[in-house]
């Protein structure tokens, strides 16, 4: 057959291995290991450790596409690395000082009065414009994070894209400077209270109240959104319930973005509770304002019964919910609430956003028309729900998936099956399904169905 | 404040140019597994880049500490030492009511240990990240059906046979194959993650 007589030793198969033979004895060593299982073996535990075949197996195994790293390309700051031991020098921002003793101290050219509060994000001032002569707020991007170049940058973006923002419903900003390196915005002081504290309160609000709120939302969405403003964190502690008056202002447009730099800067998770976040967010897929809307039918929710619709002690566990779960109805908890203010709320939080309100103007629309059958209910009659066209297609999805999973079981019944006949040289890929698999599975059916909605 | 280091003087401070050859290759991957995984936690694309930024430097930030005479620490097991913590901690930390200023925070991320209960998780993750990480990096340096016959017999588990005949080649060139991609597979997950050594 072959002329070439092969060593069955440790040595060929490295220099094998390595490719380090001559072209006709790497040729006909590769001959040889049709017949000889010795050389296979050697040949494979050389390459690498039994452990390592397996682990080889099982993590790749576990995913049907390697990360793409050509797509995605880090560049580290490096100038960045500065003395880090400095930086806590930082922590508490170093007021100048001022003239007027009754002052705490001044920041560029306001005086500054009193610590109004401390978010994640930073610190709110109150103080006073001597050029203009008003009272204003200072809101400070925290001096620790805003050492990041990123993170000060995209607060200098963000807030540049939301005072282009103009609405009675929108909270302006009148301008965006720095101090010792940390970015500030300045903002006319409001006098008030967070929505958030009002939910809080004993006395729950009543429907008018609701939808009043929820329009005065909408409606400030739909400014922003036309000025290609998306907020990603419209919850009620970002909107402000005036004290005279019974508008409400939306804050902190787009600065969730930097708020999440600042938190993970100081612990690498995402803090809080995400209560408010939309599927596509908590899924880290792309944004667009209907996310926004999602948020808000959380917010409408949570004036209506207290509490967000998905709610747990880990953010973690909370992701999960958003994405997988649906709340419990509305009315359930709070049996005052009209089914048509169930129903709109519930079309918000439809997980997919084609589902949702094609737009906040939409939703304002139909806010209105609602609060107008509420003031004169013989006259107006209540608007109807408009039935997106592609909810009758999510049958057959349903349907399709359907087929599909039970096609995954049997393959992997089938395979299972299969691993246990494997010849001696792949004994050792044994493999048994457990939770990770199933949890696999779940997770491909779930693409497939985002796959077939797309 | 200090001046700003730059990349060149850091790593001037990593005397054996091995060394360096070691670090670049070791961040080269590191990054990319720090991404996946923070990503596969759930995070946003754009915060898993702020993480991955983040735990680099206090990656980086730690060389300045490496003993080069230390006979025992050679760089590339210390190095991954230190990224293994880094990482763990930057994954479990949970936020904390003061705020916590950036040298002590880094300090935490190199020399916490990540508590006991999740590190198992963790750990797994983490070998599973470079597991994918080095197999897409090498995936290109092999002739397509080269990697097919390891990706369908080591991966999918399909046998030797079929998948030969399938490929039309002998079965001898299949185990050669996967073994050769194996084998590069091993020597890139161990710049990163050499199992027993730490």
């Amino acid at each position: 057959m072959n002329a070439t007589r092969v060593t069955c030793s440790e040595s060929t198969i490295q220099r094998f291995l390595e490719g380090r033979l001559p072209d006709a004895e790497q040729l006909s060593f590769e001959q040889h290991l049709e017949q000889c299982s010795v050389c296979d073996r050697r040949l494979a535990s050389i390459s690498a450790s039994q452990d390592f075949w397996i682990e080889t197996h099982r993590f790749l195994g576990d995913t049907r596409e390697l990360p793409d790293l050509q797509s995605k390309t880090f560049s580290l700051d490096w100038s960045s690395t500065e003395d880090w031991s400095n930086r806590n020098a930082f922590c508490e921002i170093k007021l100048d000082p001022s003239d007027d003793p009754r002052m705490l101290g001044r920041i560029g050219e306001y005086e500054i009065n009193s610590v109004i509060g401390r978010g994640g994000m930073g610190v709110v001032l109150r103080a006073w414009d001597p050029t203009l002569g008003r009272t204003i707020a200072l809101k400070i991007l925290n001096p620790t994070y805003a050492y990041q170049p990123a993170a000060r940058q995209r607060f200098a973006r963000e807030a540049k894209a939301a005072a282009a923002v103009v609405h009675d419903n929108v909270m302006p900003i009148y301008g965006v400077d720095s101090f010792n390196g940390a970015p500030y915005l300045v903002m006319p002081f409001v006098e008030g209270k967070s929505l958030q504290q009002r939910i809080d309160r004993d006395d729950p609000l009543q429907i008018d109240e609701l939808l009043n709120i929820s329009l005065q939302l909408a409606r400030g969405l739909q400014a922003a959104h036309a000025q290609g403003v998306i907020h990603r964190d419209i919850k009620p502690l970002n909107i402000l319930l005036p004290q005279n008056g019974s508008r409400v202002l939306i804050t902190d447009f787009g600065l969730a973005r930097v708020a999440a730099d600042a938190t993970l800067t100081r612990s690498g998770v995402i803090a809080g509770t995400p209560a408010y976040m939309s599927p596509e967010q908590a899924r880290g897929a792309g944004l667009d304002p209907r996310s926004d809307l999602f948020s808000l039918g959380c917010v409408m929710f949570a004036m209506a019964t207290g509490r967000p619709p998905f709610c747990d002690e880990s953010a973690y566990v909370v992701l999960r919910r958003i994405v997988d779960e649906q709340p419990r109805p509305l009315r359930e908890i709070n049996s005052l609430i009209p089914k048509w203010f169930e129903a709109i709320v519930n079309k918000l939080l439809a997980k997919n956003r084609e589902d949702r309100f094609e737009s906040a103007e939409q939703l304002g629309g139909h806010l209105e028309a609602c609060i107008a059958h509420l003031r004169e209910p013989n006259k107006v009659s209540l608007p109807q729900l408009k039935r997106n066209n592609r909810s009758m297609s999510r049958l057959w999805i349903g349907i399709i998936s359907f087929c599909l999973l039970v096609v995954a079981v049997s393959t992997f019944i089938y395979r299972t099956q299969n691993l246990e006949r494997q010849d001696s040289n792949q004994s050792h890929l044994l493999w048994q399904p457990d939770h990770t698999d199933l949890g696999r599975l779940e997770q491909l059916l779930n693409e497939l169905n985002e796959d077939l909605e797309k | 404040m200090a001046a700003p280091e730059t990349r060149q003087s850091l790593l001037l401070r990593l005397h054996d140019p091995r060394d360096r050859e070691a670090w670049d290759q070791f961040v080269d991957l590191y990054q990319h597994v720090v991404y996946q995984m923070a990503v596969r936690r759930g995070m946003q694309p754009a915060d898993a880049d702020d993480l991955t930024q983040q735990v680099l430097m206090s990656v980086s930030g730690a060389i300045t500490r490496f003993e080069p005479d230390n006979a025992a620490a050679r760089f590339r097991t210390w190095l991954q030492k230190i990224a293994r913590n880094a990482i763990f901690n930057a994954m479990t930390r949970r936020p904390r009511d003061c705020a916590a200023g950036g040298s002590a925070t880094l300090d935490l991320l190199n020399e916490q240990i990540a508590p006991e209960c999740q590190s198992e998780q963790l750990e797994l993750e983490y070998r599973r990240e470079v597991f994918l990480v080095a197999a897409s990096k090498i995936q290109s340096e092999f002739q397509p059906h080269t990697w097919a016959c390891f990706w369908e017999t080591v991966v999918c588990n399909r046998t030797v046979d079929v998948v030969a005949q399938e490929l039309g080649r002998n079965r001898g060139s299949v185990y050669t194959a996967r073994c050769r991609v194996i084998a590069r597979l091993r020597e890139v997950v161990e710049q990163l993650d050499q199992r027993g050594e730490l």
